[in-house]
């Protein structure tokens, strides 16, 4: 069984056995049963199955300069024609050589002929470039010749590393993998040390083989790993291993420690020059901020209107970081920054005015969850304001025009991060950036009538804390495609009249109102019409019977639909109901409900649904999957009407 | 009320601020940015060597022009970027951001193609709205085919002040104006110069589903003499072009003995011609794979035929060049054809030669039964270029030079989706069968999306492209163009009202265009291509079922479509079946007729929604 990644993304191992050597595969040597495979059992529908994928991490020694060898040879079977694309290889490799190269590539195609024999076809030299695509990033790119469905690619290749970041292996990727091993071959005195993420722990060996210290991490029949609805993000469940260079003994044997943990990081960042130290500085008051501060009294009030200043002034040029690079003040004077110059103004701000924030480091989902135990700095590519007033926290990120103060920002809700206490050295802490009771929360309420085949309504959508931001965020971006997404994704829906208010970040809730006619589908004697109306339920997006990903919405989520409809009783009757209906999931984590009540010539009617989990886990999912399913059946099931015949 | 004050103020706002800049107010209309001045000069020197000089001060009035805060220009081995000066200003006029070229990114170029190019980018973000964008660069070409156009109005700019200069020394250039009537000044001392000039011209309003160079106003020039890398050329008909073009792949066409013995072997057993290029076209498909790999001569150079053959794959050009040299070596003659290729592709003009095309497909010329092959699909049917191909001009490479043809025109019978339901509810298992025979573009799109896909991915397909329900069972079956897909519903009416069960007549809908809201257009509305598509769906009646109520058959036919659907109760084997046609007989609405073809599309989605009803005894 697959761990989940969510609560549970770092394991150590520690292991000791004996006899650590991965698989070895001698180029050029494929087994024939491989060019006859027609499938892999590990995912029968597969396009491509990676056969082998091994790579050794050799240090000579451990001197200065620092270098290693990366020997990498990777096998993959092309399955079908949907496969065909993993012919055309990249490689990325520092722009610079200094840095590191590519040596010693060598690749090749095998096919069967018709009278079964093997045919090798080589990549020539000459059709392999290389090519600087940023500063400081350069492709090799090559394509197999003569590749057809059931061919077999191979290729090895050396890459010359200099400098201390070991490079990690990768055990898992978008098409499934029958074996992956990484070995790390270091001298007897050097250290080192595997970190594991991803979906599963890589089996582990370490032994001192003639004076080497040896490591090695198998993993067999890995699945494929592909991006999902609600997924964080694929690198968070590829398998990893991480080698970290732990520490070594001296010729005198004194031990030299070589990995950092976190209070040397924090130590280092509260006083670097584009982090802590730009905490220290004087941002100049503006005089609009310094006359609206004037007029408040509370902490909480001060607090909102310097982070209403800071959203409203500040623009966000796109980039994150935790490191205000061209310095808080030229970014106050731009007005315009990174995410590291925006928020490092505004807790500068905060602290100005005796509210007590801090930094808080964070990772986008984008960016994958944080590895506690892998101590790199470069996990955090978000830093936010963390304020405490009267033990009531706010976590605030002044880019994020969107949400109120209360939120936890959307992009990193429900992940973990760390709280700078204090800006002398030794004080933090981890937290998980999270508030039960700020949800998403939904209600909407039609008072509607039907009329010579017409359904003519009124509704009020009222949305909170993250509804409000999620709707606000498109809202602004552009009304029309609000209109067009929120309003009227079904046929035939015409909008009458719409107003939209509280579209600030205030505490306030969304509130909308919308007048809306839709021709009632008929057949023979009947009408009919669904009361799933302006709710933003009309597509499922766990229409998918399998998942491996941990569902992450990153909050609760609320929606209460309710209201009536009254027909005209000349004309129409109701028909046969469906049935009030309760679906309440096996661990009571997810609650839906339909009542509906027919009284004279009116349907009430009250949808509600309650999902009580920021994240469901991946083994979960069979459940939560036939729950959705219900759900949607439950909002989708029609009303009949039974026309009066005259 | 309060909006419309709010709007002047806003409005006065901008007029006020830009006050200075002598806008006339009537640009604003439409506009989401005013190009305050727009100054370009083309300095071409001799047949390789020109300079492109650019000034240009944009007011974005607001978020939706965004984009136009942005700089980039693709570079390569014949087109260096010189200078670049950018300056951000606010709406008060004050300095926000200043940018040269060593603050510009610069990427490799794409991620699927491989390429010697570079592009130099660089996004910018403005605080407030409106302001104001200054960029002026140069750019210096080594050798050249094209010149940018210069466009003088897109949808949503207005432009105050516009000039294009084109110098000419030693060589000259030919000119046309496209959207816009536009004459240039020519005068000739010291060398020849050519000026456009353009004032206060009114933005375009954007409209969905319109071609892009319908809603373009620009110039185009092309040279009349060039040279890339050595390559010396004329572009002062189709025919010189083609020359130059033809010599690029002159040495490029041979097969060593071995080759060309395996394709005389292969096509052995073939009696025509034709049937030769058959047979070589079913392996090109099935040993072949496009890569894009465009290096040397501006990437117009192809492969050698014999590389191709060598390492099985290659790009447009060399796998037509490879086709091309296989039926040479049968004595059969075929020429390559330069196209631009791309659903609703602007079309090439006859009577202006410029380089305009992306693409290279190949041409078997036999009169009426000339034969046309798209070298990098694998799946295309023989003869078939399908309709990013079809409906325009190609020039033909010919030993004479350039031709341009037609290429065929597009048959709405040749994208036929032909679908049979049978279902039976009182089967335990696979309670609904669903075929598909699929042909043209439907065909390809079941090829590249469900054969050999992913069974997640054939679900993905089901629910999201047929827009059917999903089922709770699904098995798929292939043979050929057929695919049978054996479905089990636990539910497989849509709704219930007590014992009535309501039906929908097919299993997906048949026509799932969704038009723009537009009430009237200016611009014709392009669909991908024309097609057909008809459903037969056969209900198997159970025993304790009655017809309770059918929906009234109905057609309704215009000059773009047809629609019909008919529903047949028979008693005796107790079926009902519901027949639907849709044709797409043409894949563009004009302008003035949309309304009414829109209106007409959605009598049609009502007509396919009507349930049938049947209730349980």
């Amino acid at each position: 069984m697959q761990k989940s990644v969510f609560l549970t993304s770092v394991i150590f191992l520690f292991s000791i056995a004996t006899q650590a050597q991965i698989k070895r595969f001698k180029f050029g040597d494929i087994d024939k049963s491989i060019l006859t495979m027609k499938e892999t059992s590990i995912e029968k529908d597969a396009a491509a199955v990676v056969v082998f994928n091994t790579a050794k991490l050799y240090c000579y020694a451990f001197s200065a300069p620092f270098t290693t060898d990366y020997d990498a040879h990777k096998c993959i079977k092309i399955l079908n024609s949907k496969g065909l694309k993993e012919a055309d290889i990249k490689l990325y490799i520092p722009a610079s050589k200094s840095d590191g190269a590519i040596k010693k590539l060598k690749a090749q195609t095998y096919n069967l002929d018709d009278n079964g024999n093997m045919v090798i076809t080589k990549v020539d030299e000459a059709s392999i470039t290389q090519k600087k695509i940023t500063s400081d990033r350069a492709e090799v790119r090559f394509s197999f010749p003569n590749v057809k469905p059931g061919s077999i690619l191979e290729y090895s290749y050396t890459f010359e590393s200099m400098g201390f970041e070991l490079p990690n292996f990768v055990f898992q990727e978008y098409i499934p993998t029958m074996y992956s091993g990484y070995e790390v071959n270091f001298p007897e005195n050097l250290y080192v040390k595997g970190l594991f993420t991803g979906m599963f722990v890589p089996k582990e060996k370490n032994e001192l083989q003639s004076a080497r210290r040896v490591s090695t991490y198998e993993l067999e029949d890995a699945i494929a790993v592909t991006r999902e609805p609600y997924m964080s993000s694929v690198g968070d469940y590829l398998t990893t291993v991480n080698p970290i260079l732990s520490h070594y003994f001296t010729s005198s044997g004194t031990r030299e420690n070589l990995q950092y943990n976190w209070v040397d990081i924090i130590d280092d960042l509260v006083t670097h020059e584009s982090f802590g130290v730009q905490l220290k500085k004087d941002i100049p008051a503006t005089g609009e901020l310094s006359d609206a501060l004037k007029l408040k009294t509370t902490q909480y009030d001060k607090m909102k209107t310097i982070y209403d200043f800071v959203q409203k002034n500040m623009e966000w040029d796109g980039y994150n970081s935790i490191y205000a690079s061209s310095g808080v003040k030229n970014a106050w004077r731009d007005k315009k920054g990174n995410s590291g110059e925006i928020n490092l103004i505004l807790i500068n701000l905060l602290k100005d005015a005796k509210i007590d924030a801090r930094p808080l480091l964070l990772s986008t989902y984008n960016n994958g969850f944080v590895n506690t135990a892998f101590v790199n700095r470069y996990q955090f590519n978000k830093v936010l304001a963390y304020v405490t007033i009267d033990s009531n926290i706010y976590i605030m990120d002044g880019t994020d025009k969107n949400a109120a103060v209360e939120d936890v920002p959307r992009s990193v809700a429900f992940t973990e991060g760390v709280v700078i206490n204090k800006l002398s050295k030794g004080g933090w802490g981890w937290i998980r950036a999270h508030k039960p009771d700020v949800i998403y929360s939904q209600m909407i309420n039609s008072i509607c009538i039907v009329e010579n085949d017409v359904l003519k309504g009124s509704t009020n959508i009222i949305s909170k804390n993250y509804a409000k931001s999620e709707r606000i965020e498109d809202y602004k971006k552009s009304v029309a495609e609000y209109v067009a997404n929120y309003y009227v994704p079904k046929d035939g829906l015409t909008i009458k009249e719409k107003s939209i208010q509280n579209t600030t970040n205030d505490n306030k809730p969304l509130t909308e109102e919308v007048k809306f006619e839709t021709k009632l589908n008929t057949t023979g004697d009947y009408a009919y019409f669904s009361l799933n109306i302006l709710t933003g339920k009309e597509k499922n997006e766990f229409a998918s019977p399998t998942r491996n990903s941990d569902i992450l919405f990153g909050y609760n989520q609320s929606f209460r639909y309710s209201g009536v409809v009254s027909i005209d009783a000349a004309n129409y009757a109701f028909d046969e109901m469906p049935k009030n209906k309760k679906i309440i999931s096996p661990d009571s984590s997810i609650i839906a409900g339909r009542v509906l009540q027919v009284q004279d010539n009116a349907l009430q009617y009250l949808f509600e649904i309650n999902y009580k989990q920021p994240y469901y886990p991946a083994n979960d999912y069979p459940v939560f999957f036939e729950i959705q399913k219900m759900i949607f059946q439950m909002l989708d099931e029609q009303i009949v009407l039974k026309k009066v015949r005259k | 009320m309060k909006k419309i004050i709010y709007f002047f103020i806003l409005f006065a706002f901008h007029i006020n601020a830009f006050a200075n800049n002598n806008i006339d107010t009537s640009l604003f209309k439409n506009a989401f940015a005013i190009k305050q001045y727009d100054h370009a000069i083309l300095n071409i020197d001799g047949k390789d060597k020109a300079t492109y000089t650019v000034k240009k001060s944009i007011i974005v009035l607001s978020k939706k022009a965004a984009s136009l805060l942005s700089f980039s220009q693709h570079t390569n081995n014949f087109i260096k970027l010189e200078d670049v000066s950018i300056q951000l200003y606010d709406a008060f006029g004050k300095k926000q951001e200043s940018y040269n070229k060593k603050d510009l990114d610069k990427y490799g170029i794409d991620d699927d193609d491989v390429t010697d190019g570079f592009v130099f980018y660089k996004d910018i973000t403005s605080n407030s709205f409106p302001c104001t964008i200054d960029i002026a660069y140069t750019v210096k070409f080594k050798g050249f085919l094209n010149f940018p156009n210069f466009k003088v109005g897109i949808p949503g700019v207005a432009t105050k002040e516009a000039s294009f200069i084109v110098f000419c020394n030693d060589n000259d250039i030919n000119y046309k104006s496209y959207g816009i009537d536009a004459k240039p000044e020519i005068t000739n001392t010291p060398e020849k110069k050519y000026t456009w000039n353009f004032k206060n011209i009114k933005a375009i309003q954007y409209e969905d589903g319109s071609n892009y160079e319908d809603r373009v106003t620009q110039i185009k020039i092309a040279p009349k003499r060039f040279s890339l890398d050595g390559y010396n050329g004329e572009m002062t008909s189709w025919q010189k072009f083609g020359e130059w073009y033809a010599a690029l792949s002159k040495d490029q066409l041979s097969l060593n003995d071995a080759t060309i013995t395996q394709i005389r072997q292969l096509t052995a057993n073939a009696n025509s011609d034709i049937e030769k290029a058959k047979v070589l076209y079913n392996y090109l498909q099935k040993n072949f794979r496009y890569v894009s790999i465009q290096l040397g001569i501006g990437g117009y150079k192809p492969f050698a035929a014999q590389t191709t053959f060598n390492k099985k794959y290659g790009d447009c050009k060399a796998l037509s060049n490879y086709m091309q040299s296989c039926l040479y070596a049968l004595g059969i003659k075929s020429y390559q054809a330069l196209i631009n290729r791309g659903y609703n592709e602007p079309a090439v003009d006859e009577k202006f030669t410029i380089n305009e095309f992306n693409h290279d497909i190949l041409c078997i010329p036999n009169g009426k039964d000339t034969v046309w092959l798209e070298c990098t699909s694998n799946t295309n049917d023989f003869n078939n270029l399908g309709p990013d191909n079809e409906n325009r001009k190609a020039l033909l490479i010919t030993e004479n030079g350039g031709v341009l043809v037609n290429t065929p025109n597009s048959k709405y019978t040749a994208n036929s989706f032909i679908t049979k339901t049978i279902i039976n509810p009182a089967a335990e298992e696979n309670n609904v069968q669903f075929t598909v025979n699929a042909t043209g573009e439907f065909r390809d799109d079941f090829l590249r999306y469900v054969n050999e896909a992913a069974t997640d991915d054939q679900l993905k397909f089901f629910h999201y492209y047929l827009k059917a329900k999903q089922p709770d069972q699904y098995q798929l079956n292939k043979s050929d163009n057929e695919f049978q897909y054996l479905l089990h519903y636990n539910k497989l009416h849509e709704f219930n009202a007590g014992a009535k069960h309501f039906y929908n007549a097919s299993i997906f809908p048949l026509n799932n265009e969704d038009l723009p809201n537009d009430s009237a257009r200016n611009f014709p509305y392009y669909f991908t291509y024309s097609y057909q598509k008809i459903d037969t769906t056969v209900f198997q009646l159970m025993e304790n079922y009655t017809v309770e109520s059918l929906p009234q058959n109905s057609n309704i036919s215009n000059e773009i479509f047809d629609y019909e659907i008919k529903y047949i109760h028979n008693d005796v084997a107790k079926t009902l079946t519901c027949n639907q046609v849709f044709k797409l007989k043409k894949h563009i609405i004009p302008a003035k007729q949309f309304k009414d073809i829109a209106a007409a599309f959605a009598q049609v989605k009502e007509m396919q929604s009507k349930k049938l009803v049947l209730r349980k005894m």
